[in-house]
């Protein structure tokens, strides 16, 4: 604890050699496929047949003077704050509606918002789409005309749309704080006399304010970087977004590589700043995360009643997840699509199709079974080990491991995925035998790179919440670290390390980006099946194979939350109920990308 | 200890169903990798791409039937042959990032100048003849370059015109692309966007080619000014076609087609000022690992036997309603054949235009 403290050369070098084998991971996984791709940016020629190390400016230049990138990054700006504001106002109230609900209400709620986080964005986009388009299914079951929802289609209904989506970054943000509140704060105000709209005004707001802006930040910076929405809505609206340059950029002819690389920095600094100051908020909000969690559930379970705000809630939550997802389910089931809702056109034919034995449908759920499974048991080994020594070992060196983590939290998942071809494709690796490059491994390590600085800051937010005093009595009694992992560590923060397992799983096996520049020829992964299917304008059984991945990874979550529920019940022991286990889950699930609270260094 | 032990216990458990799901997943769809599982080949993976020595035929290809053809040439020769297919945009990136070290052996989309583009960085095996070269047609010969850098192997329109008769009679239709700018088909006509689609650009660039840049580039203009409306895919314009929300669309004419079979209520018409080609192209690699098998899979693609599997829409789904242009070849009898009034695009003119007119398009008429 004290090393970094010591001014000692030895202790330093010993700080380095602790922090080596993270860098390591961080190097091979992020920085050297990051810095293949950013590098072009002033050596465009890097990768070519004959390589060439002479700078140029023409790139920058070149991306800067097109009026259409400005265009793009002008209107991701306002688009992300705009869609933030209504994440926020969402949020709160799905927050303040959540912490109020009955118990089992409480657990609906919770189960929509979890859901809706881990909906992969191009999904919860093509069923918004589905549903409000011309002829779509609100057209159908309303008899609306065409032209209808050509508000939708717009920037506004952009901002909406993108607002319900990320309302859970907010929520579970907010969730904290307004469990945090207490009711004593209240109760003094009260007492002194204070009206309520004063008490809302002076305690209440100043004591939500870091929670809030912190969830706005994280909202901006997922809004800004996301590329699921600007996929499947923007090519429809003609609303240019940046991460869609990026795309054009790389996905279209001709292919710009050094363009992707600028507008990628561009992203990715902006992306950064949003991050600094959501965790600059919420270091800032101490006196709101000191409180501890017993108090939490006390609050939470003295309120049984609904109310306005529990209703409004699970109407913003409901209409949030359940109309696309529904929408996706619905379209699975049409034998075509200009039919519609007509009796004679339901079938699971689709379904059938998809799952045909030896198929290509089966091959592909299974493959990213595989990958997901076993890309989200590594992802979560490493990141407790990094987390572990972030919070432990604060030598310069992993001061420096912690800020590339944070940083990596700002790279759209393209962004890294190009500098994987790069990487792992280069001349340099042929003599050494390391073009992994179209292998199954080089997908799976960038499915890795993408998840892990989630899962890293997400193990932070758990392992920050154990008192450095456990480790050192531990220590202090002649315990060796991983005596301390297996004994102390391990079992307190057992729920947050299966947390960390879903969201990897989740999150892979819809992973779009990485999946389609780097799967190994002929083993195409689920979300590559997927789009084609929709490239092959056969929505149905895209949908119907996008429901049966979704099968999966609710039937999975909720194993997670079974082994969660009973390593809980062994470790807390069985005096606490389920309310505890929702809201440590929460708890836990707050710091995605949500820097933990007092981790600070 | 014990929570932790079952909880590690659980987790080994899924590890090692993962471990076992992802072989299957390998061993069964790719009998070209080693068998074992995916962690166990990757070394001999890098090997062999190191050694250019492969052992397998790889296509990049965005085309329908690709899967069916890489079957159906494994069964013919015996070469074990795998296929990445994705959408064109995807495979050119896909070539070009790995220009240094090419892990492909041919390359296959629709459209040549894109092709060419590829061919023009050197990238592409130039100066080959297939042994069957003979099979072309006068067309097909006339669509392959002179430097034999890529092959067609069936050709379809960049662009027809289609509309919906239950919200166009017949003696409306529009006949010509000039009838198009008349007002009756204001706000009422739909093309996709030629940065993301395919066909469309040679759409773009053959009206270029047609009319004379400025004219081109006029007719678009107006277009526009007549509340044109571009839309990503062909799916999509087409979705808009049938859904009432434009009168015609103006799209690759074997979707038409499909469509049609699959009992949209659509007519298709050729414009007659002349409808432009649209051949699918397959380059093979320059240093390419597996050089002799991507030859014998374009001779392949060129042969009657290789034409017939291509052809079957049970293959290739929409895109196998192109027009052959392989001798003794009969296309899909759902395609019309005469009264087409066919106009080459020149794809090398194209390629030299393409970055600066999809930029004016993009700047100009989509956004």
């Amino acid at each position: 604890m004290t090393t970094s403290r010591t001014k000692s050369k030895s202790l330093r070098i010993k700080g380095w050699g602790t922090s080596l084998p993270s860098l390591l991971i961080l190097a091979v996984l992020i920085l050297y496929p990051l810095a293949s791709l950013l590098l072009q940016i002033i050596f465009p020629h890097i990768f070519d047949q004959k390589m060439s190390l002479a700078p140029s400016l023409k790139p920058i230049i070149g991306v800067f003077s097109d009026k259409l990138n400005m265009e793009a990054l002008f209107n991701s700006l306002w688009i992300g704050l705009a869609a933030a504001v209504v994440a926020a106002i969402l949020g709160t109230l799905t927050a303040f509606g959540t912490s109020q609900a009955p118990r089992k209400l409480k657990i609906v709620l919770d189960l929509l918002i979890w859901m809706t986080l881990f909906a992969p964005s191009y999904i919860i986009a093509q069923g918004w789409m589905i549903f409000m388009q011309d002829g779509g299914i609100a057209a159908q079951i309303f008899g609306l005309p065409n032209g209808w929802s050509n508000w939708f289609f717009s920037k506004p209904g952009l901002v909406v749309v993108m607002g319900l989506r990320y309302l859970p970054f907010v929520h579970l943000a907010m969730m904290q704080a307004v469990e945090n509140l207490g009711i004593e704060f209240e109760r003094a105000g009260r007492s002194l006399g204070a009206r309520r709209w004063t008490i809302f005004r002076r305690i209440t707001m100043p004591l939500l304010t870091p929670g809030l802006l912190a969830g706005v930040s994280i909202a901006f910076a997922e809004g800004f970087g996301d590329f699921g929405f600007a996929a499947a809505i923007t090519p429809q609206t003609h609303i240019p977004l940046l991460t869609f340059q990026i795309y054009a950029s790389l996905y279209e002819a001709p292919v710009n590589y050094a363009a992707a690389a600028v507008l990628s920095l561009v992203l990715l600094v902006i992306m950064a700043l949003a991050i600094w100051l959501q965790m600059w908020w919420m270091r800032r909000g101490t006196y709101v995360t000191v409180s501890n969690q017993s108090r939490a559930a006390a609050q939470s379970s003295a309120r049984q009643s609904m109310n306005w705000r529990t209703t409004a809630a699970l109407i913003v939550a409901a209409i949030g997840l359940l109309i696309p997802a529904g929408s996706t389910a619905v379209a699975s089931m049409w034998k075509t699509f200009s039919n519609g809702i007509a009796a004679s056109n339901w079938t699971f034919h689709h379904y059938a199709k998809a799952l045909q034995l030896g198929g290509e449908g089966v091959s592909s759920v299974l493959r990213s079974l595989g990958y997901s499974l076993s890309a989200a048991v590594i992802t979560m080994v490493i990141a407790l080990y990094i987390a572990y020594l972030l919070q432990f070992k604060k030598s310069p060196a992993m001061k420096f491991v912690n800020a590339i983590t944070m940083a990596t939290i700002a790279i759209p998942g393209i962004v890294l995925a190009a500098g994987f071809i790069f990487a792992w494709n280069a001349n340099w690796l042929i003599p050494i035998h390391l073009v992994l490059y179209g292998t199954s491994i080089c997908l799976g390590m960038a499915y890795i790179a993408g998840t892990l600085p989630y899962a890293i800051r997400l193990d932070i937010g758990a392992i920050s919440q154990l008192s450095p005093n456990l480790m050192v009595a531990a220590q202090s009694l002649g315990a060796k670290q991983i005596r301390v992992m297996q004994k102390i560590v391990f079992p307190l923060i057992s729920s947050t390390m299966v947390s960390t397992f879903f969201l990897t799983q989740t999150g892979i096996m819809f992973e779009l980006p990485a999946s389609s520049l780097l799967y190994p020829a002929g083993q195409p992964p689920l979300p590559i099946e997927i789009a084609s299917k929709f490239k092959s304008f056969e929505w149905a059984q895209g949908s119907a194979l996008t429901v049966i991945g979704m099968i999966f990874v609710l039937g999975l979550y909720g194993l997670g939350r079974y082994i969660i529920y009973r390593v809980q019940k062994r470790t807390i022991g069985k005096q606490h109920d389920s309310t505890v286990h929702v809201s440590q889950v929460e708890g836990a699930g707050s710091s995605i990308g949500l820097e933990a609270m007092g981790s600070g260094d | 200890m014990r929570n932790m032990k079952h909880t590690a216990l659980s987790f080994l458990a899924i590890a090692g169903t993962a471990v076992v799901i992802s072989g299957c997943g390998t061993g069964t769809n790719n009998a070209a990798s080693s068998g074992s599982g995916s962690q166990s080949n990757t070394t001999s993976n890098s090997t062999k791409s190191s050694s250019a020595k492969s052992q397998k035929l790889v296509i990049y290809s965005a085309q329908g039937y690709d899967k069916a053809m890489g079957k159906a040439f494994e069964k013919a020769t015996g070469i074990k042959t795998v296929v990445k297919d994705a959408s064109t945009g995807p495979t050119v990136a896909d070539v070009e990032a790995q220009k240094n070290n090419p892990h492909w052996d041919v390359v296959w989309f629709d459209g040549p100048s894109t092709m060419q583009s590829l061919d023009n960085q050197g990238l592409l095996l130039k100066n080959w003849t297939p042994n069957d070269f003979s099979n072309y047609t006068a067309l097909g010969k006339k669509n392959v370059p002179s430097d034999h850098a890529y092959f067609p192997g069936g050709i379809t329109a960049a662009v027809a015109l289609a509309y919906d008769t239950k919200n166009l009679p017949a003696s409306k239709a529009p006949k010509t692309y000039s009838d198009l700018l008349k007002p009756e088909f204001k706000n009422a006509f739909g093309m996709n966007n030629p940065s993301v689609s395919g066909p469309a650009y040679p759409f773009v660039a053959g009206m270029m080619q047609m009319m004379g840049q400025t004219k081109g580039k006029q007719f678009f203009t107006q277009a526009k000014k007549n509340g044109m409306q571009i839309f990503r895919t062909n799916g999509v314009t087409l979705k808009a076609l049938t859904s009432g929300k434009i009168k015609v669309a103006a799209i690759q004419d074997s979707a038409l087609i499909s469509a049609k079979q699959k009992g949209a209520p659509i007519k298709i018409v050729y414009p007659t000022q002349g409808t432009f080609t649209l051949p699918d192209v397959m380059g093979i690699a320059k240093n390419a690992p597996d050089m002799a098998a991507a030859k014998k899979f374009v001779e392949f693609v060129l042969s009657k036997q290789g034409q017939k599997a291509m052809i079957n829409p049970k293959n290739g789904g929409g895109d196998s309603y192109y027009n052959p242009i392989i001798k003794g070849i009969k296309p899909d009898s759902a395609r019309q054949q005469g009264g087409i009034n066919w106009f080459s695009v020149n794809p090398v003119k194209a390629a030299k235009n393409e970055n600066q007119l999809k930029k004016w398009f993009n700047d100009n008429i989509t956004h």
